[in-house]
């Protein structure tokens, strides 16, 4: 059993056979991985960010949840499939950690750990997070619109409260 | 004397390093380990238990919910009303000549053109 921390997957072959069989031998989304693109021109990287993209659509593994494949990549800001960024010291450090042998309560941790990450691969995250995409730009829209309106609750609270303070003091 | 080993050597040995750490334990003096170390991979543990179970329960109970009966825009639209409501109540306040913001404002133009209030 290991840490989730970062690890980096090196592909120098980006054919679909070589990308199927290195996909099946790593524990994508089961632990924190990144790919490193720096130095690559930006239309080769799309296109086999691309490639890859559809051979992990099609074993259904998310590249968010549980755990995130980073791509890093200077030129390419965001993407709709993949979390980007552009230098190797931007990614998380939440999954920056030295390893070394765990004691008793550290492995149940890490075995409780496990079992959720286990369980939420087995929720259908890709195919719902799809769907959940199409209904994002509401709920960003909601949190918006409902900030908006708390700020100016709050201000009118404050001003209807402001000439009682007056006629107390006056 | 303890020996240095070579790269080659490490790199023949390389997985049995949790044996190694057996031994050295059984046989050699216990290293006292900083107490920084203990709970950094305690603490992270913890913390990455916490982040798994906030994203089990949003995709195991509120994405269904999200997915099959999805009120973000009956609420939008209320919220949207709600939102012209207050901003109308707050002209209304803030137009009267009274109003601390009228107030200021006035305070803001005297000092900008050098303007001095004259008792009456």
């Amino acid at each position: 059993m290991r840490l989730p921390v970062f690890e980096e997957i090196i592909l120098k072959n980006f054919n679909e056979t070589n990308l199927r069989k290195k996909l099946n031998l790593l524990e994508i989304g089961e632990t924190p991985y990144f790919i490193n693109l720096t130095g690559m021109p930006l239309e080769s990287a799309l296109q086999r960010l691309e490639a890859l993209k559809n051979i992990l659509h099609e074993l259904e593994i998310n590249t968010f949840f549980p755990y995130p494949l980073f791509i890093i990549h200077p030129e390419i800001k965001e993407l709709p499939d993949f979390p980007v960024v552009s230098e190797e010291r931007l990614l998380p450090t939440h999954f920056m950690k030295k390893t070394r042998r765990l004691r008793g309560r550290e492995i149940s941790l890490l075995n409780k750990t496990n079992l959720l990450a286990k369980k939420s691969t087995n929720l259908e995250i890709s195919k719902n997070w799809e769907k959940f995409l199409k209904i994002n730009p509401f709920t960003k829209l909601l949190s918006q619109v409902t900030e908006e309106v708390y700020f100016y609750e709050s201000l009118l609270e404050k001003l209807k409260a402001e000439p009682r303070k007056e006629e107390e003091n006056g | 004397m303890v020996k240095k080993i070579g790269d080659k050597i490490k790199s023949d040995l390389k997985g049995f390093e949790d044996v190694f750490d057996l031994m050295k334990d059984r046989n050699g003096p216990k290293k006292e380990e900083k107490e920084d170390g203990d709970f950094d991979i305690l603490e992270f543990l913890d913390l990455e238990k916490q982040r798994l179970e906030k994203i089990t329960l949003f995709f195991e109970k509120k994405m269904p919910v999200l997915l099959t009966s999805n009120q973000t825009q009956t609420v939008i639209t209320k919220q949207i009303a709600l939102r012209e409501k207050f901003i109308n109540e707050l002209g209304q306040i803030i137009q009267k000549p009274s109003s601390h913001f009228q107030k200021e404002l006035s305070l803001i133009f005297n000092k900008a053109y050098g303007i001095t209030e004259t008792p009456d």
